[in-house]
């Protein structure tokens, strides 16, 4: 590709001023409304049906951030803080302080 | 503003401008920039009719609807074909309608429904790429001579007269037509619209490292299109 380099530009120039020049477009008459009456059906509509899942997606994302901050300063407390979720985990299995044999009972032992 | 408006019989008669999308960008820019334009910018009719409507005068709309349909069109017109362009332009107002009350005052009611009217743009080829029962548009043997002319030696007067024409237009919706939604969009705001990344990543929605990212990607893969069309017709005898 490096060798056509030159040409691509030219062509790619060339669009360029092609995207750029103008045309003209006739709106047809009635379109404003069309639009209106798209519009105030909607407006007549119960709020009820106006579900937008999109809306909903957005709202998730808005909370993202806070959610992955929250998450995060609860494992750096979790690992800076003297509990243990493995030395616990180890406890009840070997030393079985609730008196049942959850080594036998899962059957690894 | 309305992107030279003129009045005809049976509708109304635009015309796309590039500078459309570019100026309202622009404009939300130096809104920012200088206190003095930001007060200048605000439009406080607009305020008052979005009041309105939104507390159930719903034909108070349509004083909006009237007063930015030209800017709405001329961003449209420049990124989706001129048969779907009404349809897009309506679900722009439509979106707006039915967003009105999250519109944050915070910025312009002009750049925000122009954030709408890109991002009506962005859905519209979604949509039909993920549909694809539109055929795609094939380089005609006038494109192809369009091509070979472009690449000889003329002069600036000459290059101008020849992008004037209509091959032109075929010749760019047949390399678009190959790119996906995303480098679509961003081949015509950044490379042919010339917006920053910055810009045309607001504009999206998009971080401005992904839109970044994309950039790259699509202006790459636009030069393989533009090879790809070169090759073609120097094979063609």
């Amino acid at each position: 590709m490096n060798s056509h380099k030159g040409p691509i530009r030219k062509i790619e120039e060339a669009l360029k001023a092609v995207h750029r020049r103008g045309e003209d477009f006739l709106v047809s008459a009635s379109w404003n409304e069309k639009v209106m009456r798209a519009v105030r059906s909607i407006a007549v509509q119960p709020a009820v049906s106006r579900f937008d899942p999109a809306g909903y997606g957005r709202l998730v994302w808005r909370f993202s951030a806070a959610t992955c901050l929250i998450a995060l300063a609860l494992a750096a407390y979790a690992v800076t803080s003297d509990l243990s979720t493995a030395s616990s985990v180890t406890t009840l299995f070997f030393e079985d302080p609730i008196g049942v044999d959850l080594v036998h009972s899962l059957g690894i032992g | 503003m309305a992107a030279g408006i003129t009045e005809a019989p049976s509708g109304q008669l635009f015309r796309t401008t590039r500078a459309e999308t570019i100026t309202i960008c622009r404009s939300d820019h130096s809104e920012r920039r200088d206190s003095r334009v930001d007060h200048q910018s605000v439009e406080p009719d607009d305020a008052r009719i979005i009041q309105r409507v939104l507390s159930g005068e719903v034909n108070a709309f349509e004083l909006l609807l009237e007063k930015y349909r030209g800017m709405v069109f001329g961003i449209v017109l420049k990124h989706v074909p001129h048969e779907s362009a009404e349809d897009v332009a309506q679900d722009v107002f439509v979106r707006a309608f039915q967003s009105l009350g999250g519109y944050a005052s915070r910025s312009s009611f002009r750049h925000w429904l122009a954030t709408l009217a890109v991002r009506s743009c962005y859905d519209f080829w979604r949509n039909r790429t993920k549909n694809r029962e539109v055929p795609l548009s094939s380089l005609t043997e006038e494109g192809q001579k369009w091509l070979d002319e472009a690449l000889a030696p003329q002069s600036r007067e000459a290059f101008l007269e020849h992008t004037a024409r209509q091959e032109g237009k075929g010749v760019l919706r047949y390399a678009l037509d190959r790119l996906s939604a995303e480098d679509r969009m961003v081949v015509s705001l950044i490379h042919l619209d010339e917006l920053t990344v910055r810009e045309a990543a607001k504009m999206l929605g998009w971080g401005v490292v992904k839109t970044k990212v994309r950039a790259h990607r699509a202006r790459r893969e636009m030069h393989r299109i533009i090879l790809e069309m070169m090759e073609r017709g120097s094979k063609q005898p």
